[in-house]
């Protein structure tokens, strides 16, 4: 198919409108927003015909390599996976774009931040799209940095700017790991490979995935544990999607990404950033569940930190940072699904997928819903709103779907639902199959608890904002159109996407690793890895079907009993005498193990010591270089009178000289 | 500062028995006999059709070197203004 | 006939002179013309390798280099009027602005 040939097209249109923009935005009408718009349409139309003739076709992918020195390559990849999350992302980022019109359109550099946007989306296609490690990496480290430029948007802010070095930096560790884990992959598959071969492309995915056993098969001595090393390269990734998708512990940044203009928080939480990580562990996929052990951490940290935020979440009082912790609650879950994978194989990845998409859906509609209510209010502490829900009753009612659709309420056993109803759900499922199969129950408590903790927080802040009568004099009104159609299109999606989609949704990427491009055994896989998968999901008991929607019930009645109905005395509950509400008020004092101990007692400590040690010894070992230099040369520059005559005298002696030399020497020889 | 004179009257002597040493240590594939008539060996119309065919653009660039020297030396020669 | 090495060695000589010359005298008249003899000192070779190839190839690179040598000379003397003019003398020991 001819559109197929220009799906290079889809990273490079957003990199243009990020050029054109940012040198020539400010001559443009509203800041140039009209051409990031354009491209990232553009984009979305071709991904969304490409997506249309896979789901047709499902075999054949989209696949075009060009050679990048010796055995690299550049690369577009569009299977399955790829494709969803193409059309995701592009759809959701545009329609990001058209609201940030209304949204940015009283800010005076609104040129620089369509520009930044556009790149952002350019950097994020192109991680999806490629299908090689290394371009991964390398848009991966774009995707980073754009978001630093977009958290410090307002960097005259110190907390901004504080809040993108914050973001920068943590992230920094985890690509830090990823970039490790290549290193060692590259390493291993050039001596598995026996060194460069014309035309085989190392890195590019369907040759890592065919030397899967081989890699397995490597083992390595760490502190004592031998371990293969396809572990420790997982592992490694693993690292860098901590990093990215905020999973405990490097999970620090997201909250303080809140400091950059609400978008950049759509932008960054529902479509790009931190979907990157679940899509780093969902792309290379059968290199986890090829590895011992790799999963379960996946599991583990996935579940334990969708638990960990979902505490934190249910006592703040910024609206964003409600939402953001919500978002890592949800990636956790995410991470969960994935590493659910360890019992039901490729069904993992359309399980996380799901949920991914649909989150994008409804978390860019939370922030939007968010953004609007802070664009005309002008305040986003919960505390001092109340009572919106009657000035703004568009952003009112999307966000109370939003709401709906994170805290997961559908019917089960029909396709009666919110959309996150049904990816959730497959994931808590999925942690009861995982269960019931290995007799391992942790990941199932996890997540129906952190299901509870959702629906409190969500309710809590639908609550909080929505009813009830206004706690201060704010003026507001309802935004404008080009911000509350975004929303209600979004809404919809929330609404109706999970249940038009729940089967052929991941029927469609099971087919991601068999098809013209890569083709893996995933049951043979599995048993290198020492998993063992289950078939037989769908008849789980009718309780564990009911209890998420319980769960989701239990956690709306509370958060209305406390917050509506005001039935318990909250002063008490929420005070910093209240030592478990100090403790999550204060997030685990995270910020004063992370920055004050870790940063400012260890890291500042070593650097300070080590200061100290170059001051006195590499300090005294450069003087005296600088001194036996100057005082050579002193004596050295004599030589040099300036008189050409001079010159000239030991330039012919010089000639004359060597001339004798060749000359005797030839007679020697 | 300056050379001291037996010092440069060495190198230049070193010099002088170097070339000398090569010059009358080669063998040089000459002509083997030089015209006998002095009287009509006028090479003058030879080296004439020399410079105007083979040589033509050296000795135009040529030209315009000379002219430019020309005029640099009347600059710097000619001093400040108007003296 | 005379050997062609006796015309070389001739030359070799003068521009031993012209060398010595350059090495040891301060003023510029002086040098400019130990140069010009080291300049001759090569026509010289030019003309005699011209006559003992019999081509006339050398006999013209010696009119230009007869030439070039007229403009340097034209633009060394100018540059010495002009030092002439500020020093008052041409003494190249004292043209030391730029030394250390």
């Amino acid at each position: 198919m001819a559109l197929e040939e220009f799906a290079f097209l889809i990273p490079v249109l957003p990199a243009l409108a990020f050029v054109i923009t940012f040198f020539f935005g400010k001559k443009l009408p509203s800041g140039g927003a009209i051409v990031p718009i354009a491209a990232i349409a553009a984009s979305f139309v071709i991904s969304f015909m490409i997506t249309l003739g896979l789901l047709a076709n499902p075999e054949e992918v989209v696949s075009q390599s060009v050679s990048w020195f010796a055995v690299l390559n550049l690369g577009v990849l569009i299977d399955p996976l790829a494709a969803v999350m193409l059309s995701m992302v592009t759809f959701v980022s545009l329609l990001i774009h058209i609201y940030a019109v209304g949204y940015m359109s009283h800010d005076p550099a609104k040129s620089r931040y369509f520009a930044e946007t556009a790149l952002f989306t350019a950097a994020m296609l192109s991680l999806i799209l490629s299908d090689n490690i290394l371009q991964l990496f390398v848009s991966w480290e774009l995707v980073g940095l754009c978001s630093y430029l977009l958290i410090g948007f307002w960097f005259e802010k110190p907390s901004a700017a504080s809040a993108a070095k914050k973001a920068f930096l943590t992230t920094r560790i985890g690509d830090v790991m990823f970039l490790t884990g290549i290193i060692v992959l590259t390493a291993d598959l050039l001596k598995l490979a026996g060194g460069f071969t014309e035309g085989v492309y190392l890195l590019r995915f369907d040759e890592i995935f065919g030397y899967i056993p081989q890699l397995s098969a490597l083992q390595a001595n760490v502190f004592g544990f031998e371990v293969s090393h396809l572990t420790i390269i997982t592992l490694l990734f693993f690292g860098g999607a901590v990093g990215k998708s905020g999973q405990f512990p490097l999970h620090v940044w997201l909250p303080d990404a809140m400091e950059g203009p609400t978008t950049v928080s759509a932008l960054i939480h529902a479509a790009t950033m931190v979907t990157a990580g679940v899509y780093l562990v969902a792309r290379t996929f059968p290199m986890f569940i090829a590895a011992p052990d790799s999963l379960m951490v996946v599991a583990y940290f996935g579940g334990f930190t969708a638990l960990f935020a979902g505490t934190m979440g249910i006592v703040m009082n910024d609206l964003k940072r409600v939402l953001a912790f919500s978002t890592i609650s949800q990636l956790g879950y995410m991470m969960l699904g994935l590493g659910l994978g360890a019992a039901i194989g490729l069904e993992a990845v359309g399980v996380s997928l799901f949920h991914l998409i649909n989150h994008a859906f409804f978390k860019a509609l939370l922030f939007l819903c968010a953004g609007s209510v802070i664009h005309a209010v002008g305040t986003q502490d919960m505390r001092e709103l109340g009572g919106v829900g009657k000035v703004m009753p568009i952003t009112a009612a999307t966000m109370a779907v939003a709401a709906l659709a994170l805290a997961g309420f559908g019917i089960p056993g029909t396709s009666i639902g919110t959309s996150g109803f049904f990816s959730k759900d497959a994931i808590i499922e999925s942690a009861f199959l995982f269960g019931e199969h290995t007799h391992n129950w942790v990941p199932y408590l996890f997540s129906i608890a952190a299901a509870l903790l959702t629906s409190i927080y969500i309710f809590r802040l639908i609550f909080m904002t929505f009813t009830g009568k206004p706690r201060s004099s704010y003026g507001g009104h309802e935004s404008p159109a080009v911000m509350t159609i975004p929303l209600g299109i979004l809404a919809l999606f929330a609404l109706v996407f999970g249940g038009l989609t729940q089967t052929g949704f991941m029927n469609f990427l099971e087919e991601t690793f068999t098809n013209s491009f890569v083709s893996v055994d995933i049951g043979s896989l599995a048993e290198i890895g020492g998993n063992e998968l289950v078939h037989a999901a769908g008849h789980e008991p009718l309780f564990i079907l009911w209890l998420p929607l319980i769960v989701a019930l239990a956690g709306l009645g509370i958060a209305f009993a406390l917050y509506y109905l005001r039935a318990v005395d909250l002063g008490a509950l929420a005070s910093m005498k209240n030592p478990v509400y100090k403790l999550l008020y204060k997030r685990y004092y995270q910020h004063e193990i992370y920055t004050e101990f870790f940063s400012i007692g260890v890291v500042y400590g070593v650097v300070a010591f080590l200061a100290q040690v170059v001051d006195v010894v590499v300090d005294s070992i450069v003087e005296a270089v600088g001194i036996v230099t100057v005082a050579a040369s002193e004596e050295l520059r004599k030589i040099q009178t300036g008189v050409v005559q001079t010159y000239a005298t030991v330039v012919i002696a010089g000639v004359s000289l060597l001339i004798i030399l060749v000359k005797l020497i030839m007679e020697v020889l | 500062m300056q050379i001291n004179r037996p010092a440069a009257l060495a190198v230049s002597l070193l010099f002088l028995f170097v070339v000398v040493l090569g010059t009358f240590g080669t063998s040089w594939n000459t002509v083997s006999e030089l015209p006998a008539n002095p009287a009509d060996q006028s090479n003058i119309e030879g080296i004439g059709m020399l410079i105007f065919t083979q040589y033509v653009v050296p000795f135009e660039v040529l030209s315009i070197v000379l002219l430019a020297s020309l005029i640099g030396a009347i600059y710097m020669a000619k001093g400040e203004g108007d003296k | 006939m005379i050997p062609l090495s006796f015309y070389l060695g001739l030359a070799a000589l003068l521009f031993s002179i012209g060398l010595y010359g350059v090495m040891t005298h301060k003023s510029g008249i002086r040098l400019i013309m130990c140069i010009e003899l080291m300049l001759n000192s090569a026509n010289l070779n030019l003309v005699a390798f011209s006559s003992y190839t019999d081509t006339l190839n050398g006999q013209v690179f010696a009119l230009f280099s007869i030439a070039l040598a007229a403009a340097e000379a034209a633009i060394g003397f100018a540059i010495f009027m002009a030092i002439y003019r500020m020093h008052d003398r041409i003494n190249l020991d004292e043209l030391n602005l730029l030394r250390w």
